[in-house]
């Protein structure tokens, strides 16, 4: 659905999110478009604008100021309420990212789920929250600010190990319900305090991935808690899961959730076809082999694709790979432009 | 001061004055771990960083210098961050390689000697590499001296790296050529270590390429 008259970015995202008519596609970022060219830029290297605010602003900025995006994303990686947690960390250098070190565990099963006292005062959740303070105050109403909650799928990788958790989740499903409840607290706290502070929108990823689980998995496990979450944040939230998750996304489609964000191993238009207008859909600009190592030519005609295919938000597929050129990532909006002024000359 | 503002160049000021990014350096361990951008406009290259620190306009002109070094590349007027080829040829593969050892060598380093010569990382050839002008093209003879099981197909392996790596052409089974019918003895002595082992250069820059990425292997979440 398309509308005429001029529409700030953040009219355009939320528009979009709200299905409502707009200028033209928004590009989103939902995830990170953080790059070590733009780190350069603004003086804001990874690990460090990973832990303090006005890094992380300065540099999440970039994808509005820079590469013309539609909005800004300070929360660039997958782990800062597990490291408030207290889960042992890698932090890693200015070109990698920041992981849990999963493979030290730091819980055993639900009976040791508890939020610390002072979670939304540790450093790395507070450089998520006071960032979002900044984006707001700078730019107003300028531009969609995205806030980024890790659901408790993710979570439990995070605390319990990957391969632990998922045993579990057959040997002891009843242990995983418990689990994932007291887990989805963390959630809610997290991306509440990010809607206090002003974010508009929030990605909610949990890595049900197709890899690991199936979509029947997901409906059993995840699909009320993802159901849930749209009453719980009353904010347009954005499910971002990675890989091959069409067997998935008409469950998905059923949650309530504003947009699904959606990975290149799935076609825009079999996407299309599987939430059958029950979500908006978020993409899915493949990362490895297109914005890191191929040109703008290559990156324009997968957004074509997109287009074409009705899908709501463009967007890289998952957070771009550091060492992506910024050449690429501003032929997404680029081709957005040319697609809207293409078929309004048709 | 305002989050948005900066001091440097935009990207798109950036991509329009020296054209397409051709090839990216995440970290520069000679200098503050600046990213390292070589940018491509006609026949020109440009060294580029968006970092603006006080520092990083005199490491890119060293980088630039060792590309002409190295590359045998020739600086452009009174420029400290550009070069090109005297064929005025792109030679865009060979020159990504050549780029990586001129951030990644230290500051001071001189090639060992003018003779293109490396010893065979498979066996216990060692590989020469000589100009040859048979036939009025300006190609170079690879030669392979020493024991090994089987020198011929060394040889044969060690021609397919420089064809793949240079971009060269194969003009005989041991004699190949740049595009340009030009010598770039720079260039080839870049290629001399990655000719000889192809799948070990693959899996290593496969291993670079995944720095950075986040996947679900990256990130630990394909592990069971």
């Amino acid at each position: 659905m398309q509308k005429k008259t001029q529409m700030t970015s953040r009219e355009r995202v939320l528009n979009a999110l709200s299905g409502k008519p707009v200028d033209r596609t928004p590009v989103a970022n939902p995830t990170s478009v953080a790059t070590v060219e733009l780190m350069d830029l603004v003086g804001a290297s990874f690990p460090e604008a990973c832990r303090d605010p006005e890094l992380a602003a300065r540099l999440a900025s970039t994808g509005y100021t820079e590469l013309g995006f539609d909005s800004i994303s300070p929360y660039f990686s997958i782990i800062q309420e597990s490291s408030a947690l207290g889960c042992e960390m890698q932090w890693e250098e200015k070109d990698n990212w920041p992981t849990v070190r999963m493979y030290n565990p730091i819980w055993k099963d639900s009976s040791d789920v508890k939020i610390p006292s002072d979670f939304l005062k540790h450093r790395e959740v507070k450089a998520i929250t006071e960032s979002i303070k900044m984006i707001r105050e700078e730019f107003g109403d300028e531009v969609a600010i995205i806030g980024k909650t890790m659901g408790p799928w993710t979570l439990a990788y995070h605390v319990f190990g990957v391969e632990s958790f998922l045993l579990g989740s057959v040997d002891n499903p009843e242990e995983t319900f418990k689990a994932l409840e007291k887990l989805t607290e963390i959630s809610i706290l997290f991306g509440q305090a990010q809607i206090d502070a002003g974010a508009d929108v929030l990605t909610f990823p949990d890595h049900a991935t197709g890899d690991l689980v199936s979509g029947e998995y997901y409906k059993r496990f995840l699909q009320d808690i993802h159901t849930d979450m749209v009453e719980k944040l009353p904010v347009p939230i954005i499910l971002h899961i990675c890989g091959r998750t069409v067997d998935r996304m008409p469950y998905i489609a059923q949650t309530g959730m504003a947009s699904f964000h959606f990975d290149s191993k799935n076609e825009p238009n079999e996407a299309m076809g599987a939430v059958d207008g029950g979500i908006g859909l978020v993409g899915n600009i493949n990362n490895p082999e297109t914005l890191y190592a191929k040109d703008p030519e290559d990156v324009k005609e997968e957004v074509f694709k997109c287009l074409d295919a009705g899908v709501q938000m463009i967007a890289p597929e998952c957070a771009v790979p550091l060492a992506t050129k910024a050449q690429n990532l501003i032929a997404i909006p680029e081709a957005v432009k040319d697609w809207t002024n293409s078929k309004s000359n048709d | 001061m305002s989050i948005r503002n900066h001091s440097g160049q935009r990207p798109i000021e950036v991509i329009s004055k020296y054209g397409k990014c051709i090839e990216l350096v995440s970290m520069d361990k000679y200098y503050n771990n600046i990213s390292i951008g070589l940018y491509l406009k006609d026949d020109v290259f440009t060294v580029w960083s968006f970092d603006s620190s006080k520092g990083s306009k005199d490491r890119i002109k060293q980088i630039r210098d060792q590309l002409v070094k190295l590359g045998d590349m020739i600086p452009v007027g009174e420029t400290d961050n550009q070069v090109k080829f005297a064929c005025s040829n792109i030679h865009e593969r060979p020159i990504k390689f050549l780029l990586n050892q001129a951030v990644g060598k230290a500051p001071d380093y001189s090639p060992p000697s003018d003779i293109l010569t490396i010893k065979d990382s498979k066996s216990d050839l060692h590989i020469f590499v000589e100009k040859n002008n048979d036939s009025n093209i300006n190609s170079y003879r690879v030669i392979v001296k020493g024991e090994a099981r089987n020198p011929a197909m060394r040889l044969r392996m060690i021609v397919a790296g420089f064809i793949k790596y240079g971009e060269m052409q194969k003009i005989s089974d041991d004699v190949i050529a740049f595009p340009c019918n030009q010598f770039h003895d720079g260039l080839i002595r870049v290629l001399l270590p990655y000719s000889r082992n192809i799948s070990s250069v693959e899996s290593m820059m496969a291993a670079e390429d995944l720095r950075g990425q986040m996947t679900t292997g990256t990130l630990g979440f394909s592990q069971v």
